[in-house]
């Protein structure tokens, strides 16, 4: 079955990977259960978690047990811990004093799904309380109350290992690597790209192939990067990556406008990155910001800490968990807020709404101007 | 844009303005600048990217007033010549409208304010305007043109004060189911004030709410809050968002408009 999988593309957007765990409750459940997802949970209360989709799952006896689902794109063993941290309000972890249901109500339980889970991350997951499932066949789904538990094991290691040559610019290790070509002036030798985008030299240079192969970086054999097409090489990434598909988003309103919530950021305990419209206008303004967008670590903290009341439509602000952290990195600053790195906003408005991709180009414009207030030597990190 | 070169409409507007408030300087401790001048010197900081714009100053004249100097003979002398109504002067650029609140005016007249010794057709009497007499702080006000070094301290309506007169302005056009009179322009401003702080707009809606002289216009004005803006598809919160239309999104104005309003009427308390 490895070899099946192997051959399908990975599913990459949460609207792939709740399809997927349907596809495997339906095919895979025992006869008598019955399964739904509703993908389009409502109700949410402003600066809460709210899941990206519910799961029912009825036993033939009955019993009836309804999950929250959180999907991530990825998940380590690591990432376990912030996840029960972050939903811990909601989820009474182990030791659960016997009898005791979770406090969110209506939900049973959480279910972590995921592309692949290691067996170290399901452990992890298991231990910590979460129910969970794979776009490659585990599942766990073990609920307290009503008693329901399902378990199927599916493939051991991931399938879309990255072992082949890359195709695209998605994810966070292309993030980094896009991120440090555009922000470091070349030349330098690959290691150092590497240790400038804090991964592997393996992953780096993955990258680094392809974006050779599409002639947007030069370097011969393997001598250093002498050169790159940033211009090229964002819109290139820009291709693969945008702001609102390959970030965690979620848009909220801000009542006195984009620039009011500027003033607030100061209150965010966490790190944080204005990107788009509010961090071009500090460079290249075309016109008043419409979108206040913003990196935030954990977007139900943050909007908390904000008071930023949800909007599923007419929204004027977004905070965005980022793909890779590398958004918040060689920030700048400017009367007190700090803004993400030029190449990240240019990248972030390129792939924005409304007038996004036209703030893009007046900034792009500014870039090239003014290389050296934005691209620097690319030289050891410390 | 802040920081760009005022429009020259709102040049001429400010410039008038001046000259009609050195004519009648005599009466300054008497008037209060309302009217979207006053929006603006309070919403300086609210952009949105609709551009500022008005051509005419509105002045509040608040009974009672001394007989000297002769409002009809000072406007005349400062180069104003009477419009089609009571109180409204024009010179060649710009545009005065001197108002005095209905509810302060001396008994007599149907538009045109009766205010002994100065003329019939020198006031347009207006309701709304009572809170303006009420509630307003003093602030400098300075000419837009680089060339003109005047400036004047005079009272301008507060944030709450000029709300009242927009509301009240709305909410009475509506009543009488004018709405071939109603303004877009009119509910974005309101728009616009309920961005300042709610807690500042509250302190003054209590104030205005506590002397007689205005209580009944607050009172009103609250209840057309509440009937304009307080639901994001109510008409006052539709106007707003068809006036930035093309500009920013209507739907994100009518939501804006709606929490603002909702979060001053939640401090206001109980109706």
């Amino acid at each position: 079955m490895i070899g099946t999988l192997k051959d399908a593309p990975a599913p990459s957007s949460e609207r792939e990977l709740l399809a997927s765990l349907e596809t495997m409750l339906v095919d895979r459940m025992p006869d008598g259960w019955s399964v739904a997802i509703d993908r389009e949970p409502r109700g949410q209360t402003p600066g809460e978690w709210r899941p990206d989709a519910f799961l029912a799952v009825e036993a033939p006896n009955k019993a009836r047990a309804r999950l929250a689902v959180e999907v991530r794109a990825s998940l380590y063993p690591r990432d376990t811990y912030a996840l029960s941290s972050e939903l811990g309000s909601l989820w009474l972890r182990p030791p659960v004093p016997k009898g005791r249901i979770p406090t969110i109500a209506g939900v049973d339980g959480v279910l972590v799904l995921s592309r692949f889970l290691t067996s170290r991350t399901r452990t992890m997951l298991e231990n910590l309380g979460f129910s969970y499932a794979d776009a490659t066949g585990n599942l766990r789904i073990a609920t307290r109350v009503p008693p329901i538990f399902i378990e199927r094991s599916g493939a051991e290691s991931n399938p879309w290992a990255e072992d082949r040559p890359l195709r695209s610019l998605r994810g966070p290790a292309s993030a980094r690597v896009v991120r440090a070509l555009l922000d470091f002036a070349p030349p330098y030798p690959l290691r150092l790209l590497a240790d400038l985008a804090e991964l592997p030299l393996g992953s780096a240079s993955r990258v680094v192939s392809f974006l050779v192969s599409e002639a947007l970086v030069e370097r011969s054999g393997r001598g250093p990067i002498e050169s790159v097409d940033w211009k090229g090489l964002l819109r290139r990434w820009t291709q693969d990556y945008s702001l609102l598909e390959a970030n965690r988003s979620r848009f909220f309103l801000e009542p006195r406008g984009p620039r009011a919530l500027e003033a607030r950021l100061q209150a965010l305990d966490a790190p944080y990155a204005v990107t788009g419209s509010l961090a071009a206008a500090r460079r290249a303004e075309v016109a008043p910001a419409a979108l206040a967008a913003v990196y935030v670590p954990n977007i139900e903290k943050a909007a908390s800490r904000l008071g930023l009341r949800a909007a599923p439509s007419g929204g004027n602000a977004v905070l965005l968990e980022p793909v890779a952290d590398v958004a918040f990195e060689r920030t700048w600053d400017q009367g007190g807020i700090t803004f993400a790195a030029l190449p990240q906003v240019a990248a972030d408005l390129l792939t924005s709404p409304g007038r996004g991709p036209a703030e893009a180009e007046a900034l792009i414009e500014w870039m090239e101007g003014n290389p050296d207030a934005w691209r620097r030597p690319g030289s050891r990190p410390r | 844009m802040p920081g760009d070169a005022p429009d020259r409409v709102l040049v001429d507007a400010r410039r008038a303005l001046l000259d009609a408030l050195d004519a009648l300087s005599g009466h300054l401790d008497h008037i209060v600048l309302v009217g979207a001048q006053a929006i603006y010197l309070h919403t300086d900081e609210v952009t949105l990217g609709v551009a500022l714009f008005t051509k005419d100053a509105d002045l509040a004249l608040v009974p009672p007033l001394g007989a000297k100097p002769d409002i009809e003979k000072a406007m005349r002398q400062a180069g104003f010549y009477h419009g089609d109504q009571p109180g409204i002067w024009l010179d060649e650029t710009g545009q005065v409208d001197l108002l005095v609140p209905e509810g302060l005016a001396p008994p007599g007249g149907r538009r045109g304010a009766r205010l002994p010794g100065h003329g019939n057709r020198a006031a347009r009497k207006v309701l709304g305007l009572e809170a303006a007499a009420v509630d307003n702080e003093f602030r400098v006000v300075a000419a837009l043109d680089p060339d003109d070094h005047r400036s004047v301290r005079m009272r301008v309506a507060s944030p709450a004060a000029l709300l009242v007169a927009k509301l009240y302005k709305l909410g009475e056009r509506q009543e009488e189911r004018r709405g071939d009179r109603l303004d877009d322009k009119d509910a974005f401003d309101v728009y616009r004030l309920l961005q300042l702080p709610t807690a500042e707009l509250a302190r003054g809606m209590k104030t205005i709410l506590a002397d007689e002289r205005s209580a009944l216009v607050g009172e009103a004005s609250i209840g057309f809050l509440r009937g304009l803006f307080a639901a994001p598809d109510a008409l006052g919160c539709v106007m707003a968002g068809r006036y930035i239309e093309g500009v920013a999104d209507p739907e994100t104005i009518r939501l804006s408009a709606s929490a603002l309003a909702n979060e001053l009427l939640a401090q206001l308390g109980p109706e």
